[in-house]
Protein backbone atom coordinates (compact mmCIF):
# COMPACT_ATOMS: atom_id res chain seq x y z
CA UNK A 1 0.00 0.00 0.00
CA UNK A 2 1.62 3.17 -1.13
CA UNK A 3 -1.00 5.67 0.05
CA UNK A 4 0.01 7.87 2.91
CA UNK A 5 -1.84 7.46 6.17
CA UNK A 6 -4.14 10.45 5.81
CA UNK A 7 -5.03 9.70 2.21
CA UNK A 8 -5.67 6.08 3.12
CA UNK A 9 -8.48 7.15 5.42
CA UNK A 10 -9.99 9.55 2.94
CA UNK A 11 -13.30 8.90 1.24
CA UNK A 12 -12.59 9.36 -2.45
CA UNK A 13 -15.15 10.57 -4.95
CA UNK A 14 -14.27 8.84 -8.18
CA UNK A 15 -15.41 11.22 -10.82
CA UNK A 16 -13.71 9.43 -13.67
CA UNK A 17 -11.38 6.50 -14.09
CA UNK A 18 -7.92 7.59 -13.00
CA UNK A 19 -8.91 10.80 -11.25
CA UNK A 20 -10.52 11.16 -7.87
CA UNK A 21 -10.93 13.87 -5.36
CA UNK A 22 -11.94 14.43 -1.82
CA UNK A 23 -11.96 16.99 0.94
CA UNK A 24 -9.72 16.71 3.97
CA UNK A 25 -11.18 19.30 6.31
CA UNK A 26 -11.44 22.23 3.89
CA UNK A 27 -8.62 21.14 1.63
CA UNK A 28 -9.45 19.63 -1.74
CA UNK A 29 -7.18 16.76 -2.72
CA UNK A 30 -7.01 15.51 -6.30
CA UNK A 31 -5.39 12.11 -6.72
CA UNK A 32 -4.17 11.01 -10.13
CA UNK A 33 -4.01 7.28 -10.69
CA UNK A 34 -4.35 6.90 -14.44
CA UNK A 35 -2.29 3.86 -15.31
CA UNK A 36 1.14 3.90 -13.75
CA UNK A 37 2.31 7.20 -15.20
CA UNK A 38 -0.60 9.67 -15.09
CA UNK A 39 0.04 10.70 -18.66
CA UNK A 40 -1.73 13.83 -19.82
CA UNK A 41 -4.16 13.79 -22.74
CA UNK A 42 -7.43 15.53 -23.68
CA UNK A 43 -9.55 13.27 -21.49
CA UNK A 44 -7.29 13.94 -18.50
CA UNK A 45 -7.55 17.68 -19.06
CA UNK A 46 -11.34 17.58 -19.41
CA UNK A 47 -11.85 15.55 -16.27
CA UNK A 48 -9.33 17.50 -14.25
CA UNK A 49 -10.91 20.77 -15.35
CA UNK A 50 -14.39 19.70 -14.28
CA UNK A 51 -13.04 18.78 -10.86
CA UNK A 52 -11.45 22.23 -10.69
CA UNK A 53 -14.86 23.72 -11.56
CA UNK A 54 -16.42 21.85 -8.64
CA UNK A 55 -13.70 22.95 -6.26
CA UNK A 56 -13.97 26.56 -7.37
CA UNK A 57 -17.71 26.32 -6.83
CA UNK A 58 -17.33 25.11 -3.27
CA UNK A 59 -17.01 28.25 -1.11
CA UNK A 60 -15.78 26.47 2.02
CA UNK A 61 -12.76 25.02 0.23
CA UNK A 62 -9.59 26.88 1.20
CA UNK A 63 -6.75 25.05 -0.59
CA UNK A 64 -5.95 22.44 -3.22
CA UNK A 65 -3.48 19.55 -3.14
CA UNK A 66 -2.72 17.43 -6.19
CA UNK A 67 -0.87 14.15 -5.99
CA UNK A 68 -0.37 10.85 -7.73
CA UNK A 69 -0.54 7.28 -6.55
CA UNK A 70 2.40 4.91 -6.68
CA UNK A 71 5.55 5.53 -8.75
CA UNK A 72 4.67 8.72 -10.62
CA UNK A 73 3.28 12.14 -9.94
CA UNK A 74 3.07 12.42 -13.72
CA UNK A 75 5.38 11.33 -16.50
CA UNK A 76 4.15 14.07 -18.82
CA UNK A 77 2.23 14.10 -22.06
CA UNK A 78 0.55 11.00 -23.46
CA UNK A 79 2.66 10.76 -26.60
CA UNK A 80 1.22 7.35 -27.50
CA UNK A 81 -2.28 8.78 -27.57
CA UNK A 82 -1.09 11.86 -29.47
CA UNK A 83 0.44 9.71 -32.20
CA UNK A 84 -2.95 8.16 -32.97
CA UNK A 85 -4.82 11.45 -33.31
CA UNK A 86 -5.24 13.84 -36.18
CA UNK A 87 -2.75 16.70 -36.41
CA UNK A 88 -5.62 19.09 -35.71
CA UNK A 89 -6.39 17.29 -32.44
CA UNK A 90 -2.74 17.42 -31.40
CA UNK A 91 -2.57 21.18 -32.03
CA UNK A 92 -5.81 21.65 -30.10
CA UNK A 93 -4.48 19.50 -27.30
CA UNK A 94 -1.45 21.76 -26.89
CA UNK A 95 -3.72 24.79 -26.66
CA UNK A 96 -5.82 22.96 -24.06
CA UNK A 97 -2.71 21.97 -22.13
CA UNK A 98 -1.45 25.55 -22.09
CA UNK A 99 -4.87 26.82 -20.97
CA UNK A 100 -4.90 24.22 -18.22
CA UNK A 101 -1.44 25.19 -16.98
CA UNK A 102 -2.45 28.84 -16.93
CA UNK A 103 -5.57 28.02 -14.93
CA UNK A 104 -3.53 26.09 -12.39
CA UNK A 105 -0.91 28.86 -12.24
CA UNK A 106 -3.56 31.47 -11.42
CA UNK A 107 -5.90 29.29 -9.36
CA UNK A 108 -7.76 31.35 -6.72
CA UNK A 109 -6.72 29.01 -3.91
CA UNK A 110 -3.26 28.16 -2.56
CA UNK A 111 -2.11 25.06 -4.42
CA UNK A 112 0.32 22.33 -3.35
CA UNK A 113 1.81 19.64 -5.58
CA UNK A 114 2.54 16.66 -3.39
CA UNK A 115 5.11 14.90 -5.55
CA UNK A 116 4.83 11.26 -4.53
CA UNK A 117 7.17 9.97 -7.25
CA UNK A 118 8.59 11.02 -10.61
CA UNK A 119 7.55 14.29 -12.19
CA UNK A 120 8.98 14.53 -15.70
CA UNK A 121 8.47 17.05 -18.50
CA UNK A 122 4.73 17.90 -18.66
CA UNK A 123 4.33 16.40 -15.20
CA UNK A 124 7.02 18.70 -13.85
CA UNK A 125 5.42 21.64 -15.67
CA UNK A 126 2.17 20.84 -13.87
CA UNK A 127 3.99 20.65 -10.51
CA UNK A 128 5.58 24.04 -11.18
CA UNK A 129 2.22 25.75 -11.66
CA UNK A 130 1.47 25.11 -7.98
CA UNK A 131 2.35 27.57 -5.23
CA UNK A 132 4.05 24.92 -3.13
CA UNK A 133 5.86 21.69 -3.97
CA UNK A 134 6.56 18.90 -1.54
CA UNK A 135 8.37 15.70 -2.41
CA UNK A 136 8.79 12.10 -1.34
CA UNK A 137 12.24 12.03 0.24
CA UNK A 138 12.67 8.35 -0.58
CA UNK A 139 11.84 8.13 -4.25
CA UNK A 140 11.33 10.09 -7.41
CA UNK A 141 12.91 12.82 -9.48
CA UNK A 142 11.63 16.14 -10.66
CA UNK A 143 12.96 16.96 -14.10
CA UNK A 144 12.26 19.20 -17.07
CA UNK A 145 13.86 16.94 -19.63
CA UNK A 146 12.46 18.56 -22.76
CA UNK A 147 15.92 19.52 -24.05
CA UNK A 148 17.05 15.89 -24.00
CA UNK A 149 13.99 14.81 -25.95
CA UNK A 150 14.66 17.32 -28.69
CA UNK A 151 11.80 19.61 -27.70
CA UNK A 152 11.94 23.38 -27.59
CA UNK A 153 10.88 25.34 -24.56
CA UNK A 154 7.47 26.87 -24.83
CA UNK A 155 8.08 30.53 -23.90
CA UNK A 156 5.03 30.77 -21.61
CA UNK A 157 6.08 27.72 -19.65
CA UNK A 158 9.75 28.74 -19.52
CA UNK A 159 8.76 32.09 -18.04
CA UNK A 160 6.62 30.81 -15.19
CA UNK A 161 9.25 28.19 -14.37
CA UNK A 162 11.80 31.01 -14.23
CA UNK A 163 9.60 33.04 -11.89
CA UNK A 164 9.12 30.00 -9.65
CA UNK A 165 12.78 28.93 -9.59
CA UNK A 166 14.48 32.28 -9.85
CA UNK A 167 17.57 32.83 -11.94
CA UNK A 168 20.65 30.82 -11.08
CA UNK A 169 21.64 27.19 -11.18
CA UNK A 170 18.24 25.70 -10.35
CA UNK A 171 16.78 27.42 -13.41
CA UNK A 172 19.66 27.11 -15.88
CA UNK A 173 20.48 23.51 -14.91
CA UNK A 174 16.77 22.55 -15.12
CA UNK A 175 15.83 24.08 -18.42
CA UNK A 176 19.09 24.22 -20.39
CA UNK A 177 20.56 20.93 -19.21
CA UNK A 178 17.39 19.01 -18.25
CA UNK A 179 18.85 18.21 -14.88
CA UNK A 180 16.93 15.84 -12.64
CA UNK A 181 16.68 16.49 -8.92
CA UNK A 182 16.07 14.12 -6.05
CA UNK A 183 14.02 15.47 -3.15
CA UNK A 184 17.20 16.34 -1.23
CA UNK A 185 18.64 18.23 -4.19
CA UNK A 186 15.32 19.90 -4.96
CA UNK A 187 15.17 21.10 -1.36
CA UNK A 188 18.72 22.43 -1.50
CA UNK A 189 17.94 24.39 -4.67
CA UNK A 190 14.65 25.72 -3.32
CA UNK A 191 12.66 23.92 -5.98
CA UNK A 192 10.46 22.43 -3.28
CA UNK A 193 9.41 23.57 0.17
CA UNK A 194 9.46 20.30 2.00
CA UNK A 195 10.67 16.73 1.68
CA UNK A 196 9.35 13.84 3.73
CA UNK A 197 9.10 10.04 3.66
CA UNK A 198 5.95 8.89 1.89
CA UNK A 199 4.25 7.74 5.09
CA UNK A 200 4.31 11.27 6.52
CA UNK A 201 4.30 13.35 3.33
CA UNK A 202 0.56 14.03 3.31
CA UNK A 203 0.42 14.99 6.96
CA UNK A 204 3.41 17.33 6.67
CA UNK A 205 2.09 18.86 3.45
CA UNK A 206 -1.30 19.54 5.02
CA UNK A 207 0.27 20.97 8.17
CA UNK A 208 2.45 23.27 6.07
CA UNK A 209 -0.49 24.37 3.94
CA UNK A 210 -2.61 25.08 7.00
CA UNK A 211 0.16 27.10 8.62
CA UNK A 212 0.25 29.31 5.52
CA UNK A 213 -3.51 29.71 5.34
CA UNK A 214 -3.88 30.55 8.99
CA UNK A 215 -7.32 30.91 10.58
CA UNK A 216 -9.03 32.77 7.78
CA UNK A 217 -7.28 31.49 4.69
CA UNK A 218 -6.77 33.66 1.60
CA UNK A 219 -9.54 35.73 0.10
CA UNK A 220 -9.96 34.18 -3.33
CA UNK A 221 -10.26 37.37 -5.36
CA UNK A 222 -7.19 38.88 -3.71
CA UNK A 223 -5.09 35.78 -4.18
CA UNK A 224 -6.13 35.54 -7.82
CA UNK A 225 -5.13 39.17 -8.38
CA UNK A 226 -1.78 38.67 -6.68
CA UNK A 227 -1.00 35.62 -8.76
CA UNK A 228 -1.93 37.47 -11.94
CA UNK A 229 0.45 40.28 -10.95
CA UNK A 230 3.36 38.13 -9.79
CA UNK A 231 3.11 35.92 -12.87
CA UNK A 232 2.34 38.81 -15.24
CA UNK A 233 5.42 38.07 -17.38
CA UNK A 234 4.18 34.56 -18.07
CA UNK A 235 0.59 35.70 -18.56
CA UNK A 236 1.68 38.30 -21.11
CA UNK A 237 3.55 35.67 -23.08
CA UNK A 238 0.52 33.37 -22.89
CA UNK A 239 -1.74 36.14 -24.24
CA UNK A 240 0.70 37.05 -26.97
CA UNK A 241 1.11 33.45 -28.08
CA UNK A 242 -2.59 32.69 -27.89
CA UNK A 243 -3.44 35.32 -30.45
CA UNK A 244 -0.84 33.99 -32.85
CA UNK A 245 -1.76 30.71 -34.42
CA UNK A 246 1.24 28.89 -33.08
CA UNK A 247 1.60 25.25 -33.88
CA UNK A 248 5.34 25.23 -33.30
CA UNK A 249 5.36 23.22 -30.11
CA UNK A 250 2.76 20.71 -31.32
CA UNK A 251 4.71 20.18 -34.54
CA UNK A 252 7.63 18.68 -32.67
CA UNK A 253 5.43 15.74 -31.70
CA UNK A 254 3.96 15.12 -35.14
CA UNK A 255 4.22 11.69 -36.72
CA UNK A 256 4.91 11.52 -40.45
CA UNK A 257 1.20 11.04 -41.05
CA UNK A 258 0.35 14.10 -39.01
CA UNK A 259 2.97 16.18 -40.83
CA UNK A 260 1.46 15.11 -44.15
CA UNK A 261 -2.01 15.97 -42.92
CA UNK A 262 -0.81 19.41 -41.88
CA UNK A 263 0.87 20.05 -45.23
CA UNK A 264 -2.34 19.20 -47.04
CA UNK A 265 -4.74 21.15 -44.91
CA UNK A 266 -2.59 24.10 -43.91
CA UNK A 267 -2.17 25.43 -40.36
CA UNK A 268 -5.76 26.32 -39.58
CA UNK A 269 -8.28 23.53 -40.01
CA UNK B 1 50.35 18.92 -10.42
CA UNK B 2 49.73 19.51 -14.08
CA UNK B 3 46.06 19.63 -14.98
CA UNK B 4 46.82 17.75 -18.18
CA UNK B 5 48.56 14.96 -16.28
CA UNK B 6 45.62 14.61 -13.90
CA UNK B 7 43.51 13.29 -16.77
CA UNK B 8 46.26 11.81 -18.94
CA UNK B 9 45.94 14.39 -21.68
CA UNK B 10 49.17 13.92 -23.60
CA UNK B 11 48.60 14.56 -27.27
CA UNK B 12 46.84 17.74 -28.26
CA UNK B 13 44.62 17.59 -31.32
CA UNK B 14 45.53 21.21 -31.97
CA UNK B 15 48.29 23.18 -30.25
CA UNK B 16 48.40 26.96 -30.69
CA UNK B 17 51.25 27.51 -28.24
CA UNK B 18 49.48 29.46 -25.50
CA UNK B 19 46.39 27.27 -25.68
CA UNK B 20 45.75 23.72 -26.86
CA UNK B 21 42.85 21.37 -27.54
CA UNK B 22 42.75 17.83 -26.19
CA UNK B 23 40.09 15.14 -26.09
CA UNK B 24 39.22 12.98 -23.11
CA UNK B 25 37.02 10.46 -24.85
CA UNK B 26 34.32 12.53 -26.54
CA UNK B 27 34.80 15.54 -24.28
CA UNK B 28 36.91 18.39 -25.66
CA UNK B 29 39.32 19.96 -23.18
CA UNK B 30 40.83 23.35 -23.97
CA UNK B 31 43.87 24.05 -21.79
CA UNK B 32 45.27 27.57 -21.54
CA UNK B 33 48.93 27.72 -20.63
CA UNK B 34 50.23 31.28 -20.79
CA UNK B 35 50.77 32.35 -17.19
CA UNK B 36 47.94 34.78 -16.43
CA UNK B 37 46.05 33.94 -19.66
CA UNK B 38 45.20 37.60 -20.15
CA UNK B 39 42.69 38.49 -22.81
CA UNK B 40 43.62 40.39 -25.95
CA UNK B 41 42.92 39.94 -29.66
CA UNK B 42 45.38 37.04 -29.99
CA UNK B 43 43.63 35.28 -27.12
CA UNK B 44 40.18 35.65 -28.63
CA UNK B 45 41.39 34.57 -32.07
CA UNK B 46 43.05 31.42 -30.76
CA UNK B 47 40.14 30.41 -28.59
CA UNK B 48 37.80 31.03 -31.50
CA UNK B 49 39.86 28.75 -33.71
CA UNK B 50 39.70 25.94 -31.17
CA UNK B 51 35.95 26.40 -30.72
CA UNK B 52 35.59 26.01 -34.50
CA UNK B 53 37.42 22.66 -34.20
CA UNK B 54 35.18 21.50 -31.38
CA UNK B 55 31.96 22.59 -33.06
CA UNK B 56 33.03 20.92 -36.28
CA UNK B 57 33.56 17.61 -34.50
CA UNK B 58 30.05 16.19 -34.43
CA UNK B 59 31.03 13.31 -32.16
CA UNK B 60 32.06 15.73 -29.44
CA UNK B 61 29.62 15.68 -26.51
CA UNK B 62 30.94 18.41 -24.23
CA UNK B 63 33.57 21.09 -23.72
CA UNK B 64 35.76 21.87 -20.72
CA UNK B 65 38.00 24.91 -20.56
CA UNK B 66 40.76 25.07 -17.99
CA UNK B 67 44.36 26.20 -17.56
CA UNK B 68 47.73 25.22 -16.13
CA UNK B 69 49.17 26.87 -13.07
CA UNK B 70 48.06 29.70 -10.83
CA UNK B 71 45.53 31.36 -13.12
CA UNK B 72 42.42 30.39 -15.03
CA UNK B 73 42.49 33.92 -16.43
CA UNK B 74 43.39 37.21 -14.82
CA UNK B 75 41.12 39.16 -17.15
CA UNK B 76 41.85 41.73 -19.83
CA UNK B 77 45.39 42.38 -20.97
CA UNK B 78 45.28 45.99 -19.84
CA UNK B 79 48.97 46.54 -20.61
CA UNK B 80 48.52 45.42 -24.20
CA UNK B 81 45.24 47.26 -24.54
CA UNK B 82 47.04 50.50 -23.63
CA UNK B 83 48.89 50.12 -26.92
CA UNK B 84 45.73 49.53 -28.96
CA UNK B 85 44.28 52.30 -31.08
CA UNK B 86 40.59 53.15 -30.81
CA UNK B 87 39.91 50.92 -33.80
CA UNK B 88 41.82 48.06 -32.25
CA UNK B 89 39.91 48.52 -29.01
CA UNK B 90 36.69 48.30 -30.97
CA UNK B 91 37.81 45.16 -32.77
CA UNK B 92 38.87 43.58 -29.48
CA UNK B 93 35.60 44.28 -27.69
CA UNK B 94 33.61 42.95 -30.61
CA UNK B 95 35.67 39.77 -30.59
CA UNK B 96 35.47 39.35 -26.83
CA UNK B 97 31.71 39.91 -26.86
CA UNK B 98 31.33 37.41 -29.66
CA UNK B 99 33.44 34.88 -27.76
CA UNK B 100 31.38 35.20 -24.58
CA UNK B 101 28.13 34.89 -26.50
CA UNK B 102 29.41 31.94 -28.47
CA UNK B 103 30.32 30.09 -25.30
CA UNK B 104 27.02 31.04 -23.69
CA UNK B 105 25.07 29.57 -26.59
CA UNK B 106 27.43 26.69 -27.48
CA UNK B 107 25.63 23.63 -28.89
CA UNK B 108 27.29 21.18 -26.48
CA UNK B 109 27.32 21.50 -22.67
CA UNK B 110 30.27 23.57 -21.40
CA UNK B 111 32.20 23.52 -18.13
CA UNK B 112 34.84 25.92 -16.81
CA UNK B 113 37.26 24.05 -14.56
CA UNK B 114 38.70 26.93 -12.54
CA UNK B 115 42.20 25.82 -11.65
CA UNK B 116 43.31 29.11 -10.12
CA UNK B 117 42.47 32.81 -10.11
CA UNK B 118 39.61 33.94 -12.32
CA UNK B 119 39.40 37.73 -12.05
CA UNK B 120 37.22 40.21 -13.92
CA UNK B 121 37.16 39.18 -17.59
CA UNK B 122 38.36 35.74 -16.50
CA UNK B 123 35.38 35.41 -14.17
CA UNK B 124 33.09 36.49 -17.01
CA UNK B 125 34.59 33.85 -19.24
CA UNK B 126 33.90 31.23 -16.58
CA UNK B 127 30.35 32.42 -15.96
CA UNK B 128 29.49 32.11 -19.65
CA UNK B 129 29.80 28.31 -19.34
CA UNK B 130 26.90 26.01 -18.35
CA UNK B 131 28.80 24.54 -15.42
CA UNK B 132 31.71 25.58 -13.22
CA UNK B 133 34.04 23.72 -10.93
CA UNK B 134 36.80 25.33 -8.90
CA UNK B 135 39.71 24.12 -6.81
CA UNK B 136 38.32 24.19 -3.29
CA UNK B 137 41.41 25.66 -1.66
CA UNK B 138 43.39 28.00 -3.90
CA UNK B 139 42.62 30.71 -6.37
CA UNK B 140 39.84 33.23 -6.28
CA UNK B 141 36.77 33.63 -8.44
CA UNK B 142 36.03 37.32 -8.43
CA UNK B 143 34.19 39.96 -10.46
CA UNK B 144 36.48 42.73 -9.27
CA UNK B 145 35.58 45.33 -11.88
CA UNK B 146 34.30 47.60 -9.12
CA UNK B 147 37.78 47.74 -7.56
CA UNK B 148 39.62 48.63 -10.73
CA UNK B 149 37.23 51.33 -11.90
CA UNK B 150 35.96 49.26 -14.76
CA UNK B 151 32.39 48.95 -15.84
CA UNK B 152 30.55 45.99 -17.18
CA UNK B 153 28.93 46.14 -20.56
CA UNK B 154 25.16 46.12 -20.39
CA UNK B 155 24.80 42.55 -21.61
CA UNK B 156 27.08 41.26 -18.86
CA UNK B 157 24.40 41.97 -16.26
CA UNK B 158 21.65 39.66 -17.53
CA UNK B 159 24.41 37.11 -18.22
CA UNK B 160 25.70 37.15 -14.66
CA UNK B 161 22.26 37.40 -13.14
CA UNK B 162 20.78 34.47 -15.06
CA UNK B 163 23.71 32.29 -14.03
CA UNK B 164 24.11 33.41 -10.42
CA UNK B 165 20.53 34.23 -9.53
CA UNK B 166 19.37 37.62 -8.42
CA UNK B 167 19.54 38.27 -4.70
CA UNK B 168 22.36 38.53 -2.24
CA UNK B 169 24.79 36.22 -4.03
CA UNK B 170 24.51 38.32 -7.18
CA UNK B 171 24.76 41.71 -5.53
CA UNK B 172 27.69 40.66 -3.32
CA UNK B 173 29.59 39.19 -6.25
CA UNK B 174 28.92 41.95 -8.78
CA UNK B 175 28.46 45.25 -6.97
CA UNK B 176 30.82 44.50 -4.09
CA UNK B 177 33.33 42.40 -6.03
CA UNK B 178 33.61 39.74 -3.35
CA UNK B 179 36.21 37.08 -3.97
CA UNK B 180 35.67 33.40 -3.36
CA UNK B 181 37.78 30.30 -3.09
CA UNK B 182 36.13 27.11 -4.27
CA UNK B 183 34.36 26.14 -1.08
CA UNK B 184 32.86 29.64 -0.81
CA UNK B 185 31.89 29.77 -4.49
CA UNK B 186 30.01 26.53 -3.98
CA UNK B 187 28.11 27.99 -1.04
CA UNK B 188 27.17 31.06 -3.10
CA UNK B 189 25.80 29.04 -6.00
CA UNK B 190 28.54 30.23 -8.37
CA UNK B 191 29.94 26.79 -9.12
CA UNK B 192 28.72 23.20 -9.10
CA UNK B 193 31.61 21.41 -7.38
CA UNK B 194 34.86 22.19 -5.55
CA UNK B 195 37.31 19.28 -5.80
CA UNK B 196 40.97 19.20 -4.82
CA UNK B 197 43.54 20.30 -7.40
CA UNK B 198 44.48 16.84 -8.61
CA UNK B 199 40.83 15.85 -8.94
CA UNK B 200 39.63 19.07 -10.60
CA UNK B 201 39.70 17.81 -14.16
CA UNK B 202 38.74 14.18 -13.48
CA UNK B 203 35.71 15.28 -11.45
CA UNK B 204 34.82 17.91 -14.02
CA UNK B 205 34.75 15.23 -16.69
CA UNK B 206 32.52 13.08 -14.49
CA UNK B 207 30.21 15.99 -13.74
CA UNK B 208 29.84 16.93 -17.39
CA UNK B 209 29.13 13.33 -18.35
CA UNK B 210 26.55 13.03 -15.58
CA UNK B 211 24.61 15.78 -17.35
CA UNK B 212 25.05 14.72 -20.94
CA UNK B 213 24.67 10.99 -20.38
CA UNK B 214 25.62 8.39 -22.96
CA UNK B 215 24.03 10.01 -25.97
CA UNK B 216 24.67 13.65 -25.12
CA UNK B 217 22.25 16.44 -26.00
CA UNK B 218 20.74 16.83 -29.46
CA UNK B 219 22.78 19.86 -30.59
CA UNK B 220 19.95 21.74 -32.24
CA UNK B 221 17.74 21.24 -29.21
CA UNK B 222 20.41 22.53 -26.83
CA UNK B 223 21.23 25.45 -29.10
CA UNK B 224 17.57 26.54 -29.29
CA UNK B 225 17.05 26.03 -25.57
CA UNK B 226 20.01 28.24 -24.71
CA UNK B 227 18.85 30.89 -27.16
CA UNK B 228 15.45 30.88 -25.42
CA UNK B 229 16.73 30.84 -21.84
CA UNK B 230 19.37 33.53 -22.52
CA UNK B 231 17.08 35.57 -24.75
CA UNK B 232 17.45 38.76 -22.73
CA UNK B 233 21.26 38.49 -22.86
CA UNK B 234 21.09 38.22 -26.65
CA UNK B 235 18.78 41.22 -26.90
CA UNK B 236 21.03 43.40 -24.75
CA UNK B 237 24.14 42.22 -26.58
CA UNK B 238 22.67 43.40 -29.88
CA UNK B 239 21.94 46.81 -28.34
CA UNK B 240 25.48 46.99 -26.94
CA UNK B 241 26.93 46.33 -30.39
CA UNK B 242 24.99 49.30 -31.71
CA UNK B 243 26.53 51.50 -29.02
CA UNK B 244 30.03 50.11 -29.22
CA UNK B 245 31.74 53.40 -30.00
CA UNK B 246 30.43 55.02 -26.85
CA UNK B 247 31.42 51.98 -24.84
CA UNK B 248 34.97 51.92 -26.22
CA UNK B 249 35.42 55.60 -25.42
CA UNK B 250 34.29 55.01 -21.85
CA UNK B 251 36.74 52.15 -21.49
CA UNK B 252 39.65 54.11 -22.89
CA UNK B 253 38.92 57.04 -20.58
CA UNK B 254 38.90 54.68 -17.60
CA UNK B 255 42.28 53.29 -18.72
CA UNK B 256 43.76 56.76 -18.44
CA UNK B 257 42.68 57.22 -14.82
Amino acid sequence: MTSTSILHQTQWMHTAPGLSFSYQDDIAIIKMENGLENRINNQFLEQFSSILDEIEGEPSCKALITTGASKFYSNGLDVDWMSTQSAHTVVDFFRNFQDFLLRMLLFPLPTLAMINGHAFAGGALLAFTHDIRTMNSQKGWICLNEVKMDKVANPFMAQYVRTKLGDGQAFTDSLVLGRRFTAAEALRYHIIHLSSPLSSLAEESITFLESLCGEDGYRRSTLARFKADVFADAVNIYDRDRTQDKVMVAEQFFTEAQKAEMDQKGPKS
Amino acid sequence: MSVKDSSHLHKPVKDLGTVALFYAGDIAVIVMDAGENRMNTVFTDKLSELLDEVEGNTSCKGLITTAEGKFYSNGLDLERLQQYSTEQHKEFFKKLGALLMRLLLFPVPTLAAINGHAFAGGALLAIAHDLRTQRYDKGWLCFNEVFINRQFLNFHYPLMRTKIGSGINYTDAVTLGQKYTGSKSLEKGLIHAAPSASLLLPESLQLLKSFSGKSGYPRESLRLMKADVYGDVIEQYKLDLENIDEMVNKFMRASKL
